[in-house]
């Protein structure tokens, strides 16, 4: 079994041809020094034989979204007084008579500290809460999903969110491991 | 003739003063010679009373002086300068040698306030926590009583108010103890929340121009925080000493988990600001989780992009600021700190914004405080991104170019680039500066700043001219005095340091010119006083024997405004102590040591103590000062006028010091002078009033009980006796009458006038007989020192100007001398005929004019003194018989 995950990086959304995964498996003859005059009749007319052939379509042909690492203020009329990032997660049981679905706020982390400066990328940066996440658990009767709440509170505590569902995998690295995308 | 027997006799008739007509006025009539006449008029200095009013108004001034800081910004920055070269380069980043000059900088009257809940165990100690316990209701109480069983939960936050300065440091102090103390008491969380809450203060701007001290003060809490946490650390990774690998290995791997586990509970602090300064204040800590050098560099390029949701200028400058304190210790990569100027250039406009507000509402901060603000902040991280790297100085000259009000981070280029790389791009940084219009900072503010890196390194020499025309081009658009002075006093550092003498002096004269044309106002500013002082210093040293005296002359003029524009107001000793060291440094004038004699004089006269200690330190300071001067007639002058003042102060010793000084110079006088016009100008006029001015003054100075009779009478003739006079001169019989004058005041038995407190001849002898005698005796002399002259006039057959000298002496003797005395009645006698011998050459009018006033003296004493009477008439008659 082969597992993997392809991870596209663009800013902006982008055209593409179809993504397709291609498998080949070779085999060559390589002579050592024990084996000299054993296969040395062999050697000069053994081709590389090619024993595995395969490729597999990830995607069909079509876009990828723009997956950006950071949110960038257009224009505003009300000043900001705080940008937060509420990540929230969803767990739901059940069978086909009935779900019960129950969503936590598992962390929120400010972004931005006052009225920003438009067209300026604040990057969306949040270490996820080790005792509080898993990766995206889909099963049958039982789900674990996270959500992430954008929200913008304006002067006068006005506020304005957006709610973006997001998937986590899990990766190892030397650091903590820390990333989350949200897509726009 | 020595057998003349010559008695005074006493004064019976009234002496009638013919006074002036006076009228009040407020201007001074003679005040327009105050503004051309500077070198040697005495009245000049009468005229310059100081107006304790606007005397005042100048202290006011003085307390918020913006120049005394520049002052102390250009000795932080000197000293900068100075530690770069002695000390390591490593120290130059330091954090630790800033501190202090940022807390002694940005202070602050304002009440500032704090929230913590972590000081209440203080509470006692602390106005803000009383005010709180007064008002409290009982609702409250039961809150507060809570509050303290309970007093380190979150939700118990106090808000101190109305803290003062020196207790705003003090909590902070405190807080500092009390993290320490909960770390090693194991209470690690207690000591995070403090420093969080600490972190939180820094989005505070309240009391904005104490923002860079409460970010020292901040700051120095979260390096005790971080240093704990690595040192903490440290100790867990590396074990027990003998461990054996594998258990170090366990040790090292505990160390990560730890080390991560910090980190990640500073993830989840919800706050942007707080979050970013912790992580920054343990990033040392990464180490126990990576030791890759491009991580580090990632991260920090991580946190600078968060940086960017920090929407207050200040408060997202100031983090930057952390952030490459931080980021330098770790790496010496400078992509991020490049990086954050790239950011921080977006942000700049908002600076400006703020800068436009207070404008408006100078009364929160003025705009130039405002910006001084950013100051210590753009150097630093300047300083950080050039340190030992050239990578991006010119970019970011390139880049200062094209934004909008750049003078702020001009400034700060100025103050943290090489010299060396100011030097290379000296014409570009006056052009940027001639067309900086940056509001809230002054181009005379970035000149000096200029002017003082040129001086420790120079432009190519070739550069050396435009660019100074450059530069001055700008400085002497200045309006402000004192502005002008500053910017120019570092500028004269090295125009004297790297330009031909010529060039030197032409700058030092057109900056005194301009100091003398545009400034009407004292000062007593320390940097105009020096500044103007080296100025001088370098004129002064230009001038040799080779010199023009036009030359001589407008220096010393120029030197001679400025000596007088400096004034210490009630501070008389500061003033002397001013007028010592320009002595010592202008010491090829002449011109200038005679406004110095007369203006330590003229500050003589403002001593208002009742001793006169002070008045003989000015006196003495005079005494030493004129030897120095080469002209005998100005020394001569100047020793009179002090022996005057010394007289006047009751200072005798130094009065007769000054007089016998004068009398000791007077055959040294040369014969003519030079005037302006090159023709050659005898001094026997001069001599002539001078010592008529003498004579006059020596009738109120009282004999020295060391000196004989009349000493200084004595001496005057001795000398006058020594003198060569011309040929047929007048001079001497002038003087001798003079002295005759003088010798009859003597004999009255009250002069004329007197100095107050000064006991003259006439109370010192009460009319003694002996005195008298001595008198008599003086005027034999002086008589027959005259008809010497009288003699050889006619040898020399000037007829006329015999006959006007023989009537002088003749109505002399008949006014002062005894006529009932046969030889002097006889000597008259002669003295009219030798006249009327040559009527011819007299105005008509003369000769019966005299014989008028001998018969209106007959008329006058005919009651009063018979005797005296009856030999005048007996005169009078034998005279109307020739």
């Amino acid at each position: 079994m082969l597992l993997g995950c392809v991870q596209f990086q663009c800013g902006a959304e982008t055209k593409h041809e179809g993504i397709i995964l291609y498998l080949e498996g070779v085999v060559n003859l390589q002579l050592s020094s024990k084996t000299v005059g054993l296969f040395d009749a062999f050697y000069n007319s053994v081709k590389p034989i090619n024993l595995l052939q395969n490729n597999l379509e990830l995607s069909a042909p079509g876009k990828l979204s723009a997956g950006r690492s950071d949110i960038m203020v257009q224009h505003t009329e009300a000043a900001i007084k705080s940008i937060d990032m509420q990540l929230v997660r969803v767990e739901t049981c059940g069978c086909d008579e009935g779900y019960s679905k129950d969503a936590t706020e598992i962390q929120t982390i400010q972004i931005a500290d006052g009225n920003v400066l438009p067209k300026l990328e604040l990057p969306i940066y949040m270490v996820l809460p080790r005792l509080f996440t898993c990766p995206t658990l889909l099963t049958k009767n039982f789900k674990i999903e996270f959500e992430l709440n954008l929200v913008v509170v304006f002067k006068e505590d006005y506020t304005v969110s957006e709610n973006f569902k997001i998937v986590f995998k899990r990766s190892a690295g030397p650091l903590p491991s820390k990333m989350t995308t949200a897509g726009r | 003739m020595s057998n003349l027997d010559w008695v005074c006799v006493p004064r019976l008739y009234e002496v009638r003063k013919n006074h002036l007509a006076g009228r009040a006025t407020l201007e001074h009539p003679l005040k327009q010679q105050t503004v051309t006449v500077v070198d040697i008029n005495p009245l000049s200095l009468a005229l310059e009373g100081t107006d304790p009013l606007s005397q005042f108004a100048r202290q006011d001034e003085e307390l918020n002086d913006p120049l005394s800081q520049m002052v102390s910004e250009l000795d932080l920055k000197s000293k900068r300068r100075e530690r770069d070269r002695i000390e390591p380069e490593d120290n130059t980043l330091q954090w630790s040698t800033r501190r202090l000059g940022i807390l002694n900088r940005f202070t602050t009257n304002e009440k500032l306030s704090l929230s913590t809940s972590f000081l209440v165990a203080s509470g006692s100690l602390d106005g803000g926590n009383e005010s709180i316990k007064a008002q409290t209701v009982v609702a409250d109480k039961t809150k507060y009583r809570l509050e303290q069983l309970d007093h380190f939960d979150d939700g118990t936050m106090r808000h101190m108010m109305d803290l003062t300065q020196p207790e705003y440091i003090q909590r902070f102090e405190q807080l500092k103890q009390e993290l320490t103390q909960s770390w090693h008491n194991d209470q690690r969380v207690k000591a995070l929340k403090i420093a969080i809450q600490c972190a939180k203060m820094l989005a505070d701007t309240t009391v904005l121009q104490f923002y860079p001290s409460q970010y020292v003060l901040i700051t120095d809490i979260l390096d005790v925080f971080g240093k704990l946490v690595y040192d903490r650390l440290q100790a867990k990774a590396s074990g027990l000493p003998g461990a054996s690998a594998a258990t170090l290995e366990r040790e090292r791997e505990a160390a990560r988990d730890t080390c991560q586990n910090w980190f990640y509970k500073i993830a989840s602090i919800r706050e942007l600001l707080p979050r970013l300064y912790l992580e920054l204040s343990i990033f040392k800590c990464y180490e126990f989780l990576t030791s890759d050098r491009e991580e580090y560099e990632k991260l920090l390029r991580r946190l600078t992009h968060q940086l960017r949701g920090i929407a207050d200028p200040l408060v997202s400058t100031y983090a930057r600021c952390y952030l490459v304190r931080m980021g330098v210790t770790v790496t010496p990569s400078k992509t991020y700190i490049r990086e954050n100027f790239g950011d921080l250039f977006i942000v700049y406009p908002q600076i400006f914004r703020f800068v436009a507000r207070f404008n408006l509402h100078p009364e929160i901060v003025t705009a130039s405080s405002y910006l001084q603000l950013y100051a210590p902040a753009f150097d630093y991280m300047l300083l950080c991104l050039v340190h030992k790297c050239e990578l991006h100085t010119q970019d970011m000259l390139n880049e200062c170019k094209q934004l909008k009000n750049n003078g702020a981070i001009l400034m700060s280029i100025l103050s943290s680039f090489t010299s060396e790389f100011i030097a290379t791009n000296a014409l570009e940084f006056v052009e940027l500066i001639n067309t900086s219009e940056t509001p809230g900072i002054s181009k005379s503010q970035l000149l000096r700043s200029l002017g003082s890196c040129v001086s420790s390194c120079a432009p190519l020499q070739e550069q050396r001219v435009t660019f100074l025309k450059a530069a001055f081009e700008t400085i002497n658009k200045l309006t402000d005095p004192n502005e002008y002075i500053n910017c120019v006093e570092t500028w004269a550092v090295f125009v004297s340091q790297y330009f031909t003498e010529s060039v030197r002096v032409e700058v030092c004269k057109t900056i005194l010119t301009y100091y003398k044309q545009n400034s009407e106002e004292y000062t007593c500013d320390a940097v105009v006083t020096n500044a103007l002082m080296y100025l001088g210093k370098i004129l002064n040293d230009s001038v040799n024997a080779l010199s023009v005296e036009d030359e001589r002359r407008q220096i010393s003029q120029l030197i001679n405004v400025f000596i007088h524009k400096v004034h210490f107001g009630r501070d008389l000793e500061q003033q002397l102590g001013f007028y010592v060291e320009a002595r010592g440094t202008f010491s090829n004038l002449d011109a200038v040591y005679v406004t110095l004699v007369h203006a330590a004089c003229k500050l003589a006269t403002r001593n208002t103590s009742r001793s006169t200690g002070f008045i003989k330190a000015c006196i003495s300071y005079c005494f030493i000062t004129i030897p120095s001067i080469s002209a005998v007639q100005q020394q001569m002058d100047l020793y009179l006028l002090c022996g005057q003042l010394a007289l006047r102060h009751l200072c005798l010793g130094q009065a007769d010091a000054c007089f016998e000084a004068a009398l000791q110079l007077v055959n040294d006088l040369p014969a003519a002078t030079v005037d302006f016009e090159g023709k050659p100008r005898s001094l026997e006029r001069y001599l002539v009033s001078y010592l008529c001015n003498m004579l006059a003054t020596l009738i109120v100075v009282p004999d020295s009980p060391e000196q004989g009779v009349l000493y200084f009478l004595r001496l005057l003739l001795d000398v006058i006796g020594k003198h060569e006079f011309k040929a047929d001169s007048t001079a001497p019989s002038v003087i001798y009458l003079h002295a005759l004058d003088m010798l009859y005041v003597q004999s009255l038995e009250k002069y004329p006038y007197h100095i107050k407190g000064v006991v003259s001849n006439d109370d010192l002898y009460g009319h003694d007989p002996k005195f008298l005698a001595e008198i008599n005796n003086l005027c034999v002399q002086v008589v027959d020192a005259i008809l010497l002259q009288l003699k050889a006039l006619g040898v020399a057959h000037q007829q006329r100007q015999q006959a006007e000298l023989s009537l002088d002496l003749f109505l002399r003797i008949v006014r002062y001398a005894d006529l009932e005395r046969e030889t002097v009645s006889q000597l008259a006698l002669n003295l009219w005929l030798l006249a009327n011998k040559s009527q011819t050459q007299l105005d008509t009018k003369t000769l019966p004019q005299t014989l008028r006033v001998v018969e209106q003296l007959y008329k006058q004493l005919r009651d009063v003194a018979p005797a005296q009477a009856q030999a005048i008439a007996k005169l009078l008659l034998r005279m109307r018989n020739s």
